[in-house]
């Protein structure tokens, strides 16, 4: 048995009104022992950054999930080192991009938050806001979102110091599902102080999706996240990364 | 919800974000009349307007503070979320005290945050709007100086509001950063409009996310050729 994975991400109602795309972008991997998913939130000011969170996540997703060395046994500094450079290839494809494109690196600005696990654990992996959680029976291990003094300002892949701000999570084994989601599904997906995982929200979703196959699960996730009564909560994209574990 | 949606899923809103509003009002003798009679009917359309708007009347945190009697800023009430604010109904008296005022203000946002920052609540840069029909009549220049040092330092975003004729736009100016250019003079008595666009402002700034550069509506409704 591998991991079951489902992503969707759901154009915001203010992009709607704003005639923006969706700037949300998520990517996903099963690997031999577990597997690899990201997601990426362009940012709102950045003329590209949809397609900048599109690049990155689907880049940073096959470079990991084409490692060897199960994550879980790399020690702390090298799962940084190689997750690090996974990024620093998405960014400088991103880099070249512009440059082909006359365009500046920062228009294609986004937030990474991604999951690397293997079959006893792994890492999560964190620039910016949006929040990933790893969900074990003893509690759930959260990345929490980075945001400067204010909730509307943060860090980007393409910041000059995206290294400082790179911040990576060990997750222990045993864990039952991995969540990644932007800033726009905060607010429904996780509880008030986004701490857990909101159980009303996400216990009937898994329910759902373990009985699913991929692409109906995707279809319902999807519909999920574009029901109107989001709209009460946020004007954003709105994007969930769900990985449930196989049973043990 | 669509039909293929997953059933039974509860969506409700657990943000916990905040865009704090500060507004010194002059209220001094020279608004009576017409004047205070637009500023309080502007200040009810703000009030409906935040509270007609899910998002905003969760988010969105004022305070009041006005300018007249003998040289006094007073607090209105007290910090209240949108949904909870009640325009009050001002009367027009007294002098502008408007150093006073600022200065009591700079400091309340000071304390709002503090209070964020204890609860763990997020929030967006506060806002501080100044409008005045006159002259300073305390000693404003040290609370002016305060002021543009805290919008420097990205503390508070100012919007400075003429009233009248426009012959305060200088010293109002000496309360912003951008000077003179960050001062907006109030075409006739066009407090509605001033309002509405405030509260329409409002709303995209308490729903922005982390990286947008958030798009301003135009002031053209209410507000004349930059003095």
């Amino acid at each position: 048995m591998s991991w079951q994975l489902f992503g969707a991400s759901a154009i915001g109602a203010s992009h709607i009104a704003g005639d923006l795309p969706c700037q949300d972008a998520h990517a996903y991997r099963r690997t031999e022992s577990g597997f690899v998913g990201v997601v990426c939130d362009g940012a709102g000011s950045a003329a590209y950054s949809d397609i900048g969170a599109r690049l990155v996540c689907a880049q940073v997703v096959d470079v990991l999930a084409d490692a060897i060395t199960p994550p879980e046994t790399l020690t702390a500094e090298v799962a940084r080192d190689r997750v690090a450079w996974a990024l620093a290839g998405a960014r400088n494809r991103l880099a070249r991009r512009a440059v082909a494109e006359s365009h500046a690196l920062k228009d294609y600005a986004c937030t990474v938050v991604g999951a690397w696990m293997g079959a006893h654990g792994g890492w999560l992996f964190h620039i910016g806001d949006g929040l990933g959680v790893a969900r074990l029976a003893s509690g759930d291990t959260v990345s929490a979102p980075e945001n400067g003094e204010y909730a509307n300002e943060t860090f980007f892949l393409t910041g000059r110091d995206w290294t400082t701000h790179l911040r990576m999570t060990p997750v222990e084994s045993g864990c039952e599902s991995v969540l990644l989601m932007s800033d726009g599904a905060m607010g429904f997906v996780m509880d008030k102080g986004g701490r857990q995982v909101y159980a009303p929200f996400f216990d009937p979703v898994a329910r759902f999706l373990r009985s699913s196959d991929e692409t109906p699960g995707n279809e319902a996730l999807q519909a999920t996240l574009a029901d109107a009564r989001t709209h009460g909560i946020t004007g954003d994209d709105k994007t969930l990364l769900i990985a449930l574990a196989p049973p043990a | 919800m669509s039909d293929n949606a997953i059933p039974d899923v509860a969506l409700v809103d657990n943000t916990e974000q905040r865009t704090p509003l500060v507004l010194v009002l002059d209220r001094s003798g020279s608004m009576g009349g017409a004047p205070i009679e637009q500023l309080n009917e502007g200040l009810q359309l703000l009030e409906q307007e935040l509270k007609n708007d899910v998002i905003a009347a969760k988010r969105v945190r004022i305070l009041i503070v006005t300018l007249g009697d003998f040289d006094e800023a007073t607090i209105v009430g007290d910090w209240c979320d949108a949904m909870d604010f009640t325009a009050p109904t001002l009367e027009a008296n007294g002098t502008t005290p408007t150093g006073q005022g600022v200065e009591i203000a700079l400091a309340e946002i000071e304390d709002e945050k503090a209070r964020y920052k204890e609860s763990g609540i997020a929030y967006t840069r506060p806002w501080l709007f100044v409008m005045s029909d006159g002259l300073p009549t305390d000693a404003w220049e040290q609370s002016a100086a305060e002021c543009c040092q805290a919008e420097t330092d990205q503390k508070v975003a100012v919007f400075p509001i003429a009233v009248g004729n426009g012959s305060n736009a200088e010293t109002l100016g000496a309360f912003s950063s951008r000077g003179v250019a960050g001062v907006k003079q109030l075409a006739g008595l066009h407090f509605k409009e001033l309002f509405l666009w405030l509260s329409t402002s409002l709303q995209t700034v308490s729903q922005s996310q982390a990286g947008d550069r958030v798009q301003l509506p135009p002031t053209d409704s209410w507000s004349s050729v930059q003095v």
